[in-house]
């Protein structure tokens, strides 16, 4: 090959080149590659990423603690005596909760609640067969705590208030709704633990009538029957409404509970029906005393069915929140008695299966009307008060 | 230096190179629009670079460097072939891809595949040397640092491929380009 055409294919070589438009297509192409520019990169050691990334840690960390903490708090609430975070419930979530009232009315309430809380935690306890000596003994103090830190609170409230008596008479209430539904445990449980329910369920009314001074309650409910006569109607309308709300409210609870086929929860829902009945029953004749002018007695009237309606409110919220269900798991000395206890609690099931099957019109209005006796003497027994 | 001063001078070495990397990818993939994604690739990453604010002394080897691994791996990619396919010295270096055909679909003259064709019958240590320094006018340096070796080794390679191309082409004169 000669050196010209040699220099001449190189020349030829060099001209091969990219057109006008390809050159500065491609150079388009290229300033439109995103690329993160070393002006918008932060150094690792930079003040400015420190300190937005404590701060997203920071963030992290709250939300962590408080989603777990919500489910911490929960799953204490949820706790009884014997699990390992009833401790907790105790000593930290119900005294934080406590640190929240201020006010006497708010303590008392809140007092309230706890003792409620350890009659549910044995009523619980009772149903699981769970329920020990030691464990019985701690919730009757427990609930004697409740009770006088109650009473305390209420001393700091006007004697004369209507507040205070309604404060009173809606832990009676309650009293008297767990009361029923210990009876009910009590029906359904073994003989050898009939004692033990029974014996706890009148040291808490023990406890309630030596706390409470039934004499300057009685005083207290007729001044606020003289204290009610001077607002006349108008205060009765009132009171009257917000008794037939209560009664609505717990006729929904009912109505929605009738998928529930558990025995304990529908002899827990009968009792609550029969109360209920009582309640509107006796609204109907407090409206008649109102309406004769007979104001005493209208208010007085009024007072005991709002004392049934709540009754018949909290025997249905904190009746059905008994779980039934016995643990499958138990302690080797404990599985025999549990079995034991379950063939007899089923014996004793069958038979009253049985005896309803042979004689059910019959025994129905029959224990109906044993129910009501009972509520009737319980009513009485109020009035007596 | 500054975003702006940064896209200067990239534009520069785009205008002045692009033709090159361009030509360097044509003759080795024989498709218009292969070179012209290696080219696109190549300068990409040279931006990234300048972006990065990495220092390139040699914008041009660095520039042929990543064309040649981008060629490579379109080669893997197309043909299939192993790594031993690829001619390899001794001092491991990677020369042209044993393709005769890379250069027959494009339209070059007849001096112009005539010179490709005397390249390719060196041998192969010489081949790119050669392309690079009487085709892309490369200096020593830039050759040196595009095939990772000494400026030295470089020259000295240079001089014995010129030395094979005249012998081939039965000439006694250097052709025009001299070292």
């Amino acid at each position: 090959m000669k050196s010209n055409n040699f220099n001449k294919g190189i020349i030829d070589i060099k001209n091969i080149k990219t057109t006008a438009l390809e050159k500065e297509n491609i150079l388009k192409h290229i300033m439109s590659t995103p690329i993160l520019s070393p002006y918008e990169k932060r150094g690792v050691f930079s003040v400015f990423t420190i300190t937005q990334r404590h701060l997203v840690y920071a963030i992290a960390a709250v939300v962590l603690f408080l989603s777990s903490g919500r489910y911490f708090i929960y799953a204490a609430e949820n706790s009884l005596p014997g699990d390992a975070l009833y401790p907790a419930k105790i000593n930290i979530v119900e005294p934080l909760s406590g640190l929240l009232k201020t006010t006497p009315v708010e303590k008392a309430r809140f007092e309230i609640t706890k003792a409620t809380k350890r009659l549910n935690e044995a009523e619980a306890l009772m149903v699981q067969n769970k329920l020990n000596d030691v464990t019985k003994n701690d919730l009757e103090k427990k609930f004697k705590e409740s009770s006088d830190a109650f009473n305390a609170n209420i001393s700091q409230i006007s004697a004369s208030s209507t507040t205070s008596n309604e404060l009173k008479l809606e832990f009676d209430a309650k009293i008297n709704a767990h009361t029923r539904i210990l009876e009910i445990v009590e029906g359904q449980a073994s003989d050898s633990d009939k004692k033990e329910i029974h014996d706890f369920q009148q040291n808490i009314l023990q406890t309630r009538k030596e706390d409470s001074d039934s004499k300057n309650q009685r005083d207290t409910i007729n001044n606020d029957n003289k204290i009610s006569t001077q607002n006349t109607k108008e205060s009765f309308n009132e009171k009257a409404s917000v008794v037939k709300n209560i009664i609505n409210d717990v006729h929904k609870s009912i109505e929605k509970t009738k998928g529930d086929s558990d025995k304990l929860h529908q002899a827990i829902i009968n009792d609550s029906s029969t109360t209920l009945t009582q309640a509107e029953q006796t609204l109907n004749k407090a409206t008649e005393h109102k309406d004769g002018g007979n104001l005493p007695e209208a208010f007085s009237a009024l007072q005991k069915s709002s004392s049934a309606a709540q009754e018949a409110k909290t025997s249905i919220e904190d009746g059905l929140k008994i779980k039934t269900e016995k643990p499958s798991n138990d302690n080797g000395n404990n599985q025999e008695n549990n079995s034991q206890d379950k063939a007899k609690i089923d014996d004793k099931r069958s038979s009253v299966d049985n005896k309803s099957d042979n004689n059910d019109s019959v025994d129905k209005s029959e224990s109906k009307k044993s129910e009501e006796v009972k509520v009737e003497v319980k009513i009485e027994n109020k009035n007596d008060r | 230096m500054k975003i702006d001063e940064k896209e200067k001078q990239f534009t520069e070495i785009y205008e002045r190179e692009l033709d090159s990397i361009f030509r360097y990818a044509l003759l080795r993939t024989s498709s218009r629009d292969q070179a012209l994604d290696i080219a696109q690739e190549a300068f990409t990453k040279l931006w990234k670079a300048f972006l990065s604010e990495t220092q390139i002394k040699y914008p041009k080897a660095f520039l042929f460097t990543v064309t040649r691994n981008l060629i490579i791996d379109w080669y893997r990619k197309k043909k299939s072939i192993s790594m031993e396919a690829i001619s390899v010295n001794e001092e491991g270096d990677s020369y042209e891809f044993v393709d005769n055909n890379s250069y027959k679909n494009i339209q070059l003259s007849a001096e112009a595949r005539e010179v490709i064709d005397t390249i390719r019958k060196l041998d192969p240590k010489h081949q790119e040397i050669l392309y690079l320094r009487l085709v892309e006018d490369m200096l020593p340096q830039e050759i040196a640092e595009l095939l990772q070796i000494t400026p030295n080794a470089t020259s000295l390679r240079i001089i014995r491929a010129m030395n094979e191309l005249r012998k081939e082409m039965k000439i006694t004169t250097t052709p025009k380009t001299e070292i």
